[in-house]
Protein backbone atom coordinates (compact mmCIF):
# COMPACT_ATOMS: atom_id res chain seq x y z
CA UNK A 1 0.00 0.00 0.00
CA UNK A 2 1.15 3.33 -0.70
CA UNK A 3 1.49 5.73 2.53
CA UNK A 4 -0.10 8.61 2.68
CA UNK A 5 2.59 11.72 2.25
CA UNK A 6 1.90 14.16 5.51
CA UNK A 7 2.66 17.11 3.39
CA UNK A 8 0.45 16.30 0.78
CA UNK A 9 -2.35 16.10 2.99
CA UNK A 10 -1.00 19.41 4.99
CA UNK A 11 -1.03 21.00 1.31
CA UNK A 12 -4.68 20.10 0.89
CA UNK A 13 -6.54 20.82 3.60
CA UNK A 14 -4.48 24.19 3.21
CA UNK A 15 -6.11 24.97 -0.05
CA UNK A 16 -9.49 23.74 0.91
CA UNK A 17 -9.29 25.96 3.86
CA UNK A 18 -8.14 28.88 1.04
CA UNK A 19 -11.37 28.19 -0.95
CA UNK A 20 -13.56 28.24 1.77
CA UNK A 21 -12.76 30.24 4.59
CA UNK A 22 -13.50 33.47 2.29
CA UNK A 23 -16.68 31.74 1.24
CA UNK A 24 -17.89 31.26 4.69
CA UNK A 25 -16.83 34.62 5.82
CA UNK A 26 -19.06 35.92 3.22
CA UNK A 27 -22.17 34.08 4.32
CA UNK A 28 -21.26 35.04 8.33
CA UNK A 29 -20.77 38.59 7.82
CA UNK A 30 -24.19 38.72 4.84
CA UNK A 31 -25.85 38.09 8.49
CA UNK A 32 -23.67 39.91 10.68
CA UNK A 33 -25.45 42.34 12.53
CA UNK A 34 -22.34 44.14 13.01
CA UNK A 35 -21.92 46.86 10.69
CA UNK A 36 -18.36 47.31 10.99
CA UNK A 37 -18.16 43.38 10.20
CA UNK A 38 -15.86 43.70 13.37
CA UNK A 39 -16.87 41.41 15.28
CA UNK A 40 -20.58 39.12 15.28
CA UNK A 41 -23.05 41.25 16.68
CA UNK A 42 -26.11 38.74 16.32
CA UNK A 43 -28.21 37.37 13.00
CA UNK A 44 -29.84 39.51 10.87
CA UNK A 45 -31.66 39.48 7.65
CA UNK A 46 -30.96 43.55 7.40
CA UNK A 47 -28.61 43.32 4.47
CA UNK A 48 -30.60 41.27 2.15
CA UNK A 49 -33.10 43.92 2.72
CA UNK A 50 -30.85 47.05 2.12
CA UNK A 51 -29.73 45.00 -1.10
CA UNK A 52 -32.52 44.34 -2.54
CA UNK A 53 -34.04 47.64 -2.01
CA UNK A 54 -30.73 49.26 -3.27
CA UNK A 55 -32.31 50.42 -6.80
CA UNK A 56 -28.58 50.39 -8.09
CA UNK A 57 -28.00 47.00 -7.16
CA UNK A 58 -31.43 45.79 -8.57
CA UNK A 59 -31.02 47.48 -11.58
CA UNK A 60 -27.75 45.89 -12.17
CA UNK A 61 -28.86 42.46 -11.49
CA UNK A 62 -31.53 42.42 -14.08
CA UNK A 63 -28.52 43.93 -16.54
CA UNK A 64 -26.59 40.52 -15.53
CA UNK A 65 -29.46 38.36 -16.14
CA UNK A 66 -30.28 39.96 -19.09
CA UNK A 67 -27.20 39.93 -20.35
CA UNK A 68 -26.56 36.26 -19.18
CA UNK A 69 -29.36 35.00 -20.94
CA UNK A 70 -28.63 36.64 -24.03
CA UNK A 71 -25.22 35.16 -24.04
CA UNK A 72 -26.23 31.93 -23.42
CA UNK A 73 -28.95 31.67 -26.10
CA UNK A 74 -26.11 32.57 -28.88
CA UNK A 75 -23.52 30.71 -27.20
CA UNK A 76 -26.02 27.60 -27.34
CA UNK A 77 -26.47 28.02 -31.05
CA UNK A 78 -23.05 28.26 -31.83
CA UNK A 79 -22.09 25.24 -29.86
CA UNK A 80 -25.03 22.97 -31.17
CA UNK A 81 -24.28 23.83 -34.43
CA UNK A 82 -20.46 23.11 -34.07
CA UNK A 83 -20.88 20.14 -32.59
CA UNK A 84 -22.89 18.71 -34.86
CA UNK A 85 -20.85 19.89 -37.90
CA UNK A 86 -18.16 18.14 -36.09
CA UNK A 87 -19.63 14.85 -36.09
CA UNK A 88 -19.93 14.97 -39.55
CA UNK A 89 -16.24 16.49 -40.73
CA UNK A 90 -13.40 14.99 -41.81
CA UNK A 91 -10.33 14.35 -39.57
CA UNK A 92 -8.88 17.66 -41.09
CA UNK A 93 -11.64 19.70 -40.55
CA UNK A 94 -12.64 18.21 -36.90
CA UNK A 95 -8.80 19.43 -36.11
CA UNK A 96 -9.37 23.21 -37.33
CA UNK A 97 -13.20 22.97 -35.40
CA UNK A 98 -11.30 21.89 -32.03
CA UNK A 99 -8.09 24.26 -32.79
CA UNK A 100 -10.73 27.24 -33.07
CA UNK A 101 -12.75 25.84 -29.52
CA UNK A 102 -9.25 25.76 -27.90
CA UNK A 103 -8.11 28.87 -28.69
CA UNK A 104 -11.20 30.69 -27.46
CA UNK A 105 -10.66 28.94 -23.89
CA UNK A 106 -7.59 29.53 -22.92
CA UNK A 107 -7.27 33.50 -25.05
CA UNK A 108 -6.21 36.13 -21.92
CA UNK A 109 -9.55 37.37 -21.60
CA UNK A 110 -8.06 40.62 -22.20
CA UNK A 111 -6.46 40.12 -25.54
CA UNK A 112 -10.33 38.95 -26.33
CA UNK A 113 -12.21 42.37 -24.93
CA UNK A 114 -9.29 44.51 -26.41
CA UNK A 115 -9.58 43.00 -29.55
CA UNK A 116 -13.37 43.12 -29.70
CA UNK A 117 -13.06 46.74 -28.70
CA UNK A 118 -11.32 47.69 -31.65
CA UNK A 119 -13.08 45.26 -34.05
CA UNK A 120 -16.70 46.78 -32.64
CA UNK A 121 -15.11 50.11 -32.98
CA UNK A 122 -14.42 49.80 -36.38
CA UNK A 123 -18.19 48.30 -37.35
CA UNK A 124 -19.41 50.77 -35.35
CA UNK A 125 -21.65 48.28 -33.21
CA UNK A 126 -22.34 51.14 -30.36
CA UNK A 127 -21.11 49.41 -26.46
CA UNK A 128 -23.52 47.84 -24.31
CA UNK A 129 -25.57 44.67 -23.55
CA UNK A 130 -25.19 43.13 -26.77
CA UNK A 131 -21.74 43.61 -27.79
CA UNK A 132 -20.83 42.28 -24.20
CA UNK A 133 -23.21 39.34 -24.71
CA UNK A 134 -21.65 38.65 -27.71
CA UNK A 135 -18.38 39.04 -26.64
CA UNK A 136 -19.30 36.59 -23.36
CA UNK A 137 -20.58 34.22 -26.16
CA UNK A 138 -16.57 34.02 -28.23
CA UNK A 139 -15.53 32.12 -24.83
CA UNK A 140 -19.23 31.05 -23.58
CA UNK A 141 -19.50 29.02 -26.99
CA UNK A 142 -16.29 27.36 -27.02
CA UNK A 143 -17.45 25.80 -22.89
CA UNK A 144 -20.47 24.78 -24.35
CA UNK A 145 -19.53 22.96 -27.60
CA UNK A 146 -16.80 20.88 -25.70
CA UNK A 147 -19.68 19.89 -22.97
CA UNK A 148 -22.28 19.06 -26.14
CA UNK A 149 -18.94 17.07 -27.73
CA UNK A 150 -18.94 15.07 -24.31
CA UNK A 151 -22.26 14.21 -25.07
CA UNK A 152 -22.59 13.69 -28.63
CA UNK A 153 -20.15 10.67 -27.85
CA UNK A 154 -22.40 8.87 -26.35
CA UNK A 155 -24.70 9.23 -29.16
CA UNK A 156 -25.40 5.82 -31.08
CA UNK A 157 -25.61 6.53 -34.60
CA UNK A 158 -27.69 3.83 -35.54
CA UNK A 159 -30.76 5.82 -33.43
CA UNK A 160 -30.43 8.42 -36.29
CA UNK A 161 -30.15 5.84 -39.14
CA UNK A 162 -33.18 4.10 -37.58
CA UNK A 163 -35.51 7.67 -37.60
CA UNK A 164 -33.84 8.18 -41.09
CA UNK A 165 -34.98 4.14 -42.23
CA UNK A 166 -38.59 5.84 -40.15
CA UNK A 167 -39.18 8.31 -42.61
CA UNK A 168 -37.62 11.41 -40.64
CA UNK A 169 -36.41 14.47 -42.97
CA UNK A 170 -33.11 15.49 -41.57
CA UNK A 171 -34.48 18.36 -39.74
CA UNK A 172 -37.36 16.32 -38.74
CA UNK A 173 -34.61 13.55 -37.16
CA UNK A 174 -32.70 16.42 -35.27
CA UNK A 175 -35.92 17.42 -33.67
CA UNK A 176 -37.11 14.49 -32.63
CA UNK A 177 -33.86 12.40 -31.64
CA UNK A 178 -30.68 14.13 -32.16
CA UNK A 179 -32.17 17.41 -29.81
CA UNK A 180 -33.68 15.16 -27.31
CA UNK A 181 -31.24 13.07 -26.51
CA UNK A 182 -28.60 15.64 -26.52
CA UNK A 183 -30.78 17.62 -24.07
CA UNK A 184 -28.86 17.41 -21.14
CA UNK A 185 -25.45 18.21 -22.70
CA UNK A 186 -27.35 21.04 -23.69
CA UNK A 187 -28.86 21.89 -20.21
CA UNK A 188 -25.24 21.76 -18.55
CA UNK A 189 -23.47 23.70 -21.15
CA UNK A 190 -26.22 26.27 -21.10
CA UNK A 191 -25.53 26.39 -17.51
CA UNK A 192 -21.99 27.03 -17.72
CA UNK A 193 -22.23 29.49 -20.49
CA UNK A 194 -24.73 31.47 -17.92
CA UNK A 195 -22.26 31.30 -15.09
CA UNK A 196 -19.42 32.17 -17.06
CA UNK A 197 -21.67 35.52 -19.03
CA UNK A 198 -22.69 36.29 -14.72
CA UNK A 199 -19.38 36.82 -13.08
CA UNK A 200 -17.60 38.28 -15.53
CA UNK A 201 -15.98 41.59 -14.92
CA UNK A 202 -13.77 41.97 -18.16
CA UNK A 203 -15.30 42.03 -21.03
CA UNK A 204 -18.50 43.39 -19.80
CA UNK A 205 -15.82 46.92 -18.72
CA UNK A 206 -14.39 46.95 -22.26
CA UNK A 207 -17.33 46.44 -24.01
CA UNK A 208 -20.26 47.95 -21.45
CA UNK A 209 -22.56 50.51 -21.50
CA UNK A 210 -21.57 52.86 -18.57
CA UNK A 211 -24.81 53.65 -17.79
CA UNK A 212 -25.97 50.24 -17.61
CA UNK A 213 -23.24 48.50 -15.07
CA UNK A 214 -23.35 44.46 -14.59
CA UNK A 215 -23.61 43.25 -10.86
CA UNK A 216 -19.94 42.47 -10.78
CA UNK A 217 -19.30 45.61 -12.37
CA UNK A 218 -21.53 47.49 -9.22
CA UNK A 219 -20.00 45.07 -6.32
CA UNK A 220 -16.61 45.92 -8.20
CA UNK A 221 -17.44 49.36 -7.39
CA UNK A 222 -18.56 49.37 -3.76
CA UNK A 223 -16.12 47.19 -2.10
CA UNK A 224 -13.14 49.58 -3.96
CA UNK A 225 -14.36 51.98 -1.04
CA UNK A 226 -14.99 49.61 1.75
CA UNK A 227 -16.42 46.31 1.82
CA UNK A 228 -19.93 46.61 2.92
CA UNK A 229 -22.42 44.14 4.52
CA UNK A 230 -24.65 44.54 1.63
CA UNK A 231 -21.56 43.51 -0.67
CA UNK A 232 -21.13 40.51 1.59
CA UNK A 233 -25.17 39.64 0.77
CA UNK A 234 -24.87 40.00 -2.71
CA UNK A 235 -21.81 37.66 -2.27
CA UNK A 236 -23.92 35.10 -0.33
CA UNK A 237 -26.59 35.36 -3.30
CA UNK A 238 -24.58 35.10 -6.00
CA UNK A 239 -23.00 32.11 -4.08
CA UNK A 240 -26.29 30.40 -3.84
CA UNK A 241 -27.02 30.88 -7.50
CA UNK A 242 -24.30 29.49 -8.44
CA UNK A 243 -24.74 26.38 -6.45
CA UNK A 244 -28.22 26.01 -7.76
CA UNK A 245 -27.17 26.00 -11.17
CA UNK A 246 -24.44 23.82 -10.62
CA UNK A 247 -26.65 21.13 -8.75
CA UNK A 248 -28.90 22.03 -11.82
CA UNK A 249 -25.56 20.75 -14.48
CA UNK A 250 -25.02 17.81 -12.11
CA UNK A 251 -28.75 16.84 -11.97
CA UNK A 252 -29.01 16.97 -15.58
CA UNK A 253 -26.08 14.98 -16.11
CA UNK A 254 -26.58 11.90 -14.02
CA UNK A 255 -30.17 12.00 -15.28
CA UNK A 256 -28.74 11.57 -18.67
CA UNK A 257 -26.47 9.19 -18.07
CA UNK A 258 -29.18 6.74 -16.28
CA UNK A 259 -31.73 7.02 -19.11
CA UNK A 260 -28.70 5.76 -21.37
CA UNK B 1 -35.84 -11.49 -54.59
CA UNK B 2 -40.29 -12.28 -54.87
CA UNK B 3 -42.30 -10.23 -53.38
CA UNK B 4 -44.14 -11.21 -49.95
CA UNK B 5 -41.50 -14.28 -49.28
CA UNK B 6 -39.54 -14.25 -46.41
CA UNK B 7 -35.92 -14.29 -47.90
CA UNK B 8 -32.93 -15.03 -45.20
CA UNK B 9 -28.89 -13.84 -46.37
CA UNK B 10 -27.10 -16.45 -44.76
CA UNK B 11 -23.16 -16.29 -44.23
CA UNK B 12 -20.11 -16.23 -42.30
CA UNK B 13 -19.19 -12.80 -40.30
CA UNK B 14 -18.24 -9.99 -42.25
CA UNK B 15 -19.31 -11.51 -45.79
CA UNK B 16 -21.25 -8.66 -46.18
CA UNK B 17 -25.02 -9.33 -45.74
CA UNK B 18 -25.08 -6.34 -43.44
CA UNK B 19 -24.00 -3.81 -45.92
CA UNK B 20 -26.15 -5.40 -48.42
CA UNK B 21 -28.76 -4.31 -45.86
CA UNK B 22 -27.67 -0.78 -45.14
CA UNK B 23 -27.74 -0.16 -48.98
CA UNK B 24 -31.17 -1.61 -49.76
CA UNK B 25 -32.35 0.75 -46.45
CA UNK B 26 -30.22 3.55 -48.04
CA UNK B 27 -28.27 4.31 -44.89
CA UNK B 28 -25.41 3.60 -46.82
CA UNK B 29 -24.67 4.44 -50.67
CA UNK B 30 -23.42 2.06 -53.08
CA UNK B 31 -20.02 3.08 -54.94
CA UNK B 32 -21.25 1.33 -58.41
CA UNK B 33 -24.69 -0.42 -59.25
CA UNK B 34 -28.39 -0.16 -58.33
CA UNK B 35 -30.87 -1.42 -56.16
CA UNK B 36 -34.65 -1.76 -57.26
CA UNK B 37 -37.54 -2.22 -55.31
CA UNK B 38 -40.45 -3.62 -57.10
CA UNK B 39 -39.28 -2.52 -60.31
CA UNK B 40 -38.20 1.24 -59.18
CA UNK B 41 -34.48 2.27 -58.79
CA UNK B 42 -34.03 3.58 -55.63
CA UNK B 43 -30.28 4.33 -55.70
CA UNK B 44 -30.62 8.12 -55.33
CA UNK B 45 -33.44 7.82 -52.94
CA UNK B 46 -32.66 8.60 -49.16
CA UNK B 47 -33.62 6.22 -46.43
CA UNK B 48 -36.35 8.64 -45.40
CA UNK B 49 -37.99 8.26 -48.60
CA UNK B 50 -37.49 4.36 -49.10
CA UNK B 51 -40.37 2.27 -49.17
CA UNK B 52 -38.53 -0.07 -46.67
CA UNK B 53 -37.74 -0.15 -42.74
CA UNK B 54 -35.40 -2.27 -40.54
CA UNK B 55 -35.32 -3.82 -37.32
CA UNK B 56 -31.53 -2.94 -36.56
CA UNK B 57 -29.48 -5.61 -34.40
CA UNK B 58 -29.26 -3.57 -31.47
CA UNK B 59 -32.65 -2.72 -32.05
CA UNK B 60 -31.96 1.25 -31.75
CA UNK B 61 -34.80 1.94 -29.80
CA UNK B 62 -35.44 5.46 -28.85
CA UNK B 63 -34.59 5.83 -24.90
CA UNK B 64 -36.09 9.13 -24.56
CA UNK B 65 -39.79 7.66 -25.82
CA UNK B 66 -41.85 5.32 -24.67
CA UNK B 67 -42.79 1.64 -26.43
CA UNK B 68 -45.98 3.77 -27.89
CA UNK B 69 -44.08 6.76 -29.27
CA UNK B 70 -41.64 4.54 -30.37
CA UNK B 71 -43.92 2.38 -32.68
CA UNK B 72 -46.23 5.53 -33.92
CA UNK B 73 -42.49 7.28 -34.69
CA UNK B 74 -43.04 6.30 -38.58
CA UNK B 75 -46.89 6.91 -38.29
CA UNK B 76 -45.92 10.49 -37.21
CA UNK B 77 -43.58 11.07 -40.09
CA UNK B 78 -45.91 9.84 -42.70
CA UNK B 79 -48.57 12.49 -41.10
CA UNK B 80 -51.07 9.98 -40.63
CA UNK B 81 -54.07 11.40 -38.51
CA UNK B 82 -54.12 11.07 -34.71
CA UNK B 83 -57.18 8.85 -34.95
CA UNK B 84 -55.54 6.66 -37.05
CA UNK B 85 -52.38 6.70 -35.10
CA UNK B 86 -53.87 5.78 -31.95
CA UNK B 87 -55.75 2.52 -33.53
CA UNK B 88 -52.60 1.64 -35.82
CA UNK B 89 -50.47 2.08 -32.41
CA UNK B 90 -53.45 -0.17 -30.30
CA UNK B 91 -53.29 -3.03 -33.25
CA UNK B 92 -49.49 -3.18 -33.14
CA UNK B 93 -49.42 -3.09 -29.45
CA UNK B 94 -51.92 -6.36 -29.30
CA UNK B 95 -49.62 -7.76 -31.90
CA UNK B 96 -46.46 -7.84 -29.88
CA UNK B 97 -48.88 -8.58 -27.20
CA UNK B 98 -47.37 -5.40 -24.88
CA UNK B 99 -50.43 -2.93 -24.52
CA UNK B 100 -49.52 -3.33 -20.51
CA UNK B 101 -46.36 -2.22 -20.95
CA UNK B 102 -47.08 0.97 -23.89
CA UNK B 103 -45.89 3.53 -21.45
CA UNK B 104 -42.77 1.99 -20.23
CA UNK B 105 -39.42 3.07 -21.43
CA UNK B 106 -37.24 0.80 -24.00
CA UNK B 107 -34.48 0.56 -20.69
CA UNK B 108 -37.23 -1.08 -19.01
CA UNK B 109 -38.38 -4.04 -20.74
CA UNK B 110 -36.24 -7.51 -21.70
CA UNK B 111 -34.45 -8.03 -24.61
CA UNK B 112 -37.31 -9.83 -26.05
CA UNK B 113 -39.62 -7.84 -25.69
CA UNK B 114 -37.37 -4.66 -27.10
CA UNK B 115 -37.32 -6.97 -30.05
CA UNK B 116 -40.53 -7.23 -30.55
CA UNK B 117 -41.17 -3.49 -30.13
CA UNK B 118 -38.55 -2.93 -32.81
CA UNK B 119 -41.08 -5.32 -35.06
CA UNK B 120 -43.87 -3.15 -34.55
CA UNK B 121 -42.10 0.32 -34.62
CA UNK B 122 -40.66 -1.01 -38.50
CA UNK B 123 -43.60 -2.65 -39.36
CA UNK B 124 -46.24 0.36 -38.66
CA UNK B 125 -46.69 2.00 -41.94
CA UNK B 126 -46.66 -1.21 -43.90
CA UNK B 127 -43.07 -1.18 -45.83
CA UNK B 128 -42.76 -2.88 -49.08
CA UNK B 129 -39.62 -4.76 -47.76
CA UNK B 130 -39.17 -5.25 -43.64
CA UNK B 131 -35.26 -5.60 -43.30
CA UNK B 132 -33.98 -7.33 -40.18
CA UNK B 133 -30.59 -7.41 -39.45
CA UNK B 134 -29.52 -10.43 -37.07
CA UNK B 135 -32.84 -9.68 -35.32
CA UNK B 136 -32.37 -12.94 -32.87
CA UNK B 137 -28.41 -12.67 -32.52
CA UNK B 138 -28.61 -10.90 -29.05
CA UNK B 139 -30.91 -12.93 -27.51
CA UNK B 140 -30.25 -16.81 -26.34
CA UNK B 141 -30.96 -19.71 -27.68
CA UNK B 142 -34.25 -20.67 -26.14
CA UNK B 143 -35.95 -17.38 -27.18
CA UNK B 144 -34.34 -17.19 -30.05
CA UNK B 145 -36.44 -20.17 -31.40
CA UNK B 146 -39.54 -19.25 -30.16
CA UNK B 147 -39.49 -15.95 -32.04
CA UNK B 148 -38.05 -17.60 -35.03
CA UNK B 149 -41.28 -18.82 -35.22
CA UNK B 150 -43.41 -15.94 -34.72
CA UNK B 151 -41.57 -13.76 -37.14
CA UNK B 152 -42.75 -16.59 -39.56
CA UNK B 153 -46.05 -16.08 -38.41
CA UNK B 154 -45.86 -12.79 -38.38
CA UNK B 155 -44.63 -12.66 -41.98
CA UNK B 156 -47.06 -14.99 -43.26
CA UNK B 157 -50.31 -12.64 -41.67
CA UNK B 158 -48.95 -9.33 -42.93
CA UNK B 159 -47.79 -10.73 -46.44
CA UNK B 160 -44.90 -8.27 -46.25
CA UNK B 161 -41.20 -9.11 -48.00
CA UNK B 162 -38.75 -10.02 -45.51
CA UNK B 163 -35.22 -9.81 -45.90
CA UNK B 164 -33.42 -11.35 -42.93
CA UNK B 165 -30.25 -11.49 -42.08
CA UNK B 166 -28.18 -14.19 -40.01
CA UNK B 167 -24.86 -16.33 -39.94
CA UNK B 168 -27.22 -19.04 -37.97
CA UNK B 169 -28.30 -21.07 -40.34
CA UNK B 170 -30.21 -22.97 -38.32
CA UNK B 171 -32.61 -19.86 -37.78
CA UNK B 172 -32.47 -19.19 -41.69
CA UNK B 173 -33.85 -22.74 -42.18
CA UNK B 174 -36.67 -22.37 -39.67
CA UNK B 175 -38.19 -19.07 -41.24
CA UNK B 176 -37.15 -18.77 -44.78
CA UNK B 177 -38.73 -19.56 -48.07
CA UNK B 178 -35.80 -18.81 -50.12
CA UNK B 179 -32.09 -18.48 -48.53
CA UNK B 180 -29.08 -16.63 -49.96
CA UNK B 181 -25.47 -18.04 -49.07
CA UNK B 182 -23.18 -15.05 -48.99
CA UNK B 183 -19.99 -14.82 -49.27
CA UNK B 184 -17.01 -12.21 -49.80
CA UNK B 185 -20.10 -9.78 -50.62
CA UNK B 186 -21.60 -12.09 -53.47
CA UNK B 187 -24.73 -14.17 -53.51
CA UNK B 188 -23.27 -17.67 -54.06
CA UNK B 189 -26.31 -19.37 -54.00
CA UNK B 190 -29.78 -18.17 -54.02
CA UNK B 191 -32.52 -21.53 -53.35
CA UNK B 192 -35.02 -22.87 -51.01
CA UNK B 193 -33.21 -24.47 -48.04
CA UNK B 194 -33.75 -27.79 -49.16
CA UNK B 195 -32.31 -27.43 -52.58
CA UNK B 196 -29.45 -25.74 -50.94
CA UNK B 197 -28.78 -28.44 -48.61
CA UNK B 198 -29.02 -31.22 -51.25
CA UNK B 199 -27.89 -29.40 -54.55
CA UNK B 200 -25.15 -26.89 -53.71
CA UNK B 201 -23.24 -25.01 -56.32
CA UNK B 202 -19.97 -24.78 -54.71
CA UNK B 203 -17.49 -26.38 -51.73
CA UNK B 204 -18.28 -23.11 -49.90
CA UNK B 205 -22.20 -23.58 -49.77
CA UNK B 206 -21.55 -27.27 -49.49
CA UNK B 207 -19.16 -26.88 -46.49
CA UNK B 208 -21.41 -24.13 -44.93
CA UNK B 209 -24.93 -25.62 -45.10
CA UNK B 210 -25.35 -28.54 -42.91
CA UNK B 211 -22.38 -31.01 -42.55
CA UNK B 212 -20.96 -32.66 -44.33
CA UNK B 213 -17.53 -34.91 -45.76
CA UNK B 214 -15.96 -33.99 -48.99
CA UNK B 215 -14.12 -36.07 -50.87
CA UNK B 216 -12.40 -35.02 -54.21
CA UNK B 217 -12.15 -37.23 -57.56
CA UNK B 218 -12.71 -36.25 -60.92
CA UNK B 219 -15.54 -36.39 -63.94
CA UNK B 220 -14.25 -39.66 -65.69
CA UNK B 221 -17.65 -40.00 -68.57
CA UNK B 222 -20.68 -37.99 -68.17
CA UNK B 223 -23.48 -40.04 -67.92
CA UNK B 224 -26.38 -38.18 -68.76
CA UNK B 225 -27.58 -34.29 -67.91
CA UNK B 226 -26.26 -33.82 -64.69
CA UNK B 227 -25.26 -37.73 -64.24
CA UNK B 228 -21.47 -38.58 -64.06
CA UNK B 229 -19.44 -41.56 -63.26
CA UNK B 230 -17.13 -40.36 -61.04
CA UNK B 231 -13.01 -41.66 -59.63
CA UNK B 232 -14.64 -43.93 -57.39
CA UNK B 233 -16.86 -46.22 -59.36
CA UNK B 234 -20.07 -44.87 -59.02
CA UNK B 235 -22.70 -42.58 -61.36
CA UNK B 236 -23.84 -39.32 -59.20
CA UNK B 237 -26.10 -36.26 -59.58
CA UNK B 238 -24.47 -32.80 -60.19
CA UNK B 239 -24.54 -29.14 -61.89
CA UNK B 240 -24.84 -29.58 -65.78
CA UNK B 241 -22.18 -28.74 -67.42
CA UNK B 242 -18.91 -30.52 -65.61
CA UNK B 243 -16.93 -31.97 -68.16
CA UNK B 244 -14.92 -35.25 -68.21
CA UNK B 245 -11.49 -34.65 -66.30
CA UNK B 246 -13.09 -32.02 -63.98
CA UNK B 247 -12.12 -32.02 -60.65
CA UNK B 248 -14.66 -32.40 -58.26
CA UNK B 249 -15.89 -32.78 -55.01
CA UNK B 250 -18.41 -35.44 -53.45
CA UNK B 251 -20.71 -34.14 -50.61
CA UNK B 252 -22.05 -36.74 -48.31
CA UNK B 253 -24.10 -36.08 -45.72
CA UNK B 254 -24.00 -37.53 -42.85
CA UNK B 255 -27.28 -39.21 -42.56
CA UNK B 256 -26.43 -40.63 -46.15
CA UNK B 257 -23.88 -42.74 -44.52
CA UNK B 258 -24.00 -45.59 -42.02
CA UNK B 259 -22.71 -48.97 -41.46
CA UNK B 260 -24.01 -51.61 -44.09
CA UNK B 261 -23.52 -53.79 -47.17
CA UNK B 262 -24.02 -52.63 -50.87
CA UNK B 263 -23.17 -50.89 -53.75
CA UNK B 264 -20.98 -48.29 -52.95
CA UNK B 265 -18.58 -49.11 -49.55
CA UNK B 266 -16.07 -47.72 -47.76
CA UNK B 267 -14.27 -48.93 -44.74
CA UNK B 268 -12.32 -47.73 -42.10
CA UNK B 269 -11.81 -47.08 -37.85
CA UNK B 270 -13.94 -45.59 -35.97
CA UNK B 271 -11.96 -42.60 -34.66
CA UNK B 272 -14.91 -40.85 -32.68
CA UNK B 273 -18.76 -40.99 -31.55
CA UNK B 274 -21.19 -38.07 -30.62
CA UNK B 275 -24.83 -37.90 -30.29
CA UNK B 276 -25.64 -35.13 -32.19
CA UNK B 277 -28.98 -33.35 -33.27
CA UNK B 278 -31.49 -36.69 -32.08
CA UNK B 279 -28.60 -39.49 -33.49
CA UNK B 280 -25.42 -41.18 -33.01
CA UNK B 281 -22.90 -39.46 -35.58
CA UNK B 282 -19.57 -41.05 -36.60
CA UNK B 283 -16.33 -39.94 -37.91
CA UNK B 284 -14.64 -42.35 -39.28
CA UNK B 285 -10.84 -42.47 -40.42
CA UNK B 286 -11.33 -44.06 -44.02
CA UNK B 287 -7.82 -44.76 -45.93
CA UNK B 288 -6.91 -42.52 -49.19
CA UNK B 289 -10.20 -40.27 -48.32
CA UNK B 290 -10.05 -38.88 -44.73
CA UNK B 291 -12.55 -38.16 -42.09
CA UNK B 292 -15.98 -39.25 -43.08
CA UNK B 293 -19.39 -38.28 -41.11
CA UNK B 294 -21.75 -41.27 -40.67
CA UNK B 295 -24.77 -42.14 -38.32
CA UNK B 296 -24.87 -45.15 -36.69
CA UNK B 297 -24.15 -47.24 -34.07
CA UNK B 298 -20.30 -47.85 -33.41
CA UNK B 299 -17.90 -48.17 -30.43
CA UNK B 300 -14.60 -46.09 -31.18
CA UNK B 301 -11.38 -48.54 -32.52
CA UNK B 302 -14.12 -50.10 -34.09
CA UNK B 303 -13.50 -51.63 -38.32
CA UNK B 304 -16.74 -50.50 -39.99
CA UNK B 305 -17.49 -51.54 -43.95
CA UNK B 306 -19.93 -48.03 -44.48
CA UNK B 307 -22.72 -48.07 -47.39
CA UNK B 308 -22.96 -44.75 -49.00
CA UNK B 309 -27.06 -43.93 -50.05
CA UNK B 310 -25.74 -42.95 -53.79
CA UNK B 311 -29.27 -41.39 -54.67
CA UNK B 312 -28.78 -38.89 -52.28
CA UNK B 313 -25.30 -37.48 -54.08
CA UNK B 314 -24.46 -34.77 -55.20
CA UNK B 315 -20.72 -33.11 -57.11
CA UNK B 316 -19.57 -29.36 -56.37
CA UNK B 317 -16.83 -28.25 -58.57
CA UNK B 318 -13.38 -28.48 -56.54
CA UNK B 319 -11.61 -25.35 -55.72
Amino acid sequence: MIRRHPIASVLTSIVIALIWVPLLMIAVNALNRDELLISWGGATTRWFKEAWNDEQIRDSLMVSIRLAALATAISLVVAVTAALFWRGASPRVRRIIDGATIVRIVMPEIVLATALLLLFNKLGLPFGTTAVALGHAVFGSAFATVVIQARMHALDPALEEAAADLGATPLRRAWRVTLPLLAPGIVAAGALAFILSFDDVITSQFLGDARENTLPLVVFGIIRQRVTPEANAIGAIVLLLSAAVTTLVLVATAFGKRRR
Amino acid sequence: MPEATFTVLLGPSGCGKTTLLRLVAGIDRPTSGTIEIAGVDVTSLPAHRRPVNTVFQSYALFPHLSVRENVAFALREARWSRERIDARTAELLALIRLEDRAKARPSELSGGQQQRVALARALAVGPSVLLLDEPLAALDLHLRRGLAGELRALQLETQTTFLHVTHDQEEAFAVADLVAVMRDGRIEQLAAPEELYRQPVSRFVAGFVGRATLVSTEVETVVGKGRYRIGLGIDVAGPPGLTIGAAVELVLRPEDVSPGEGAFTLEGTVSATAFVAGRNELRVDVPEVGPVLATGRAARGDAVRLLVAADHLWLVPAE
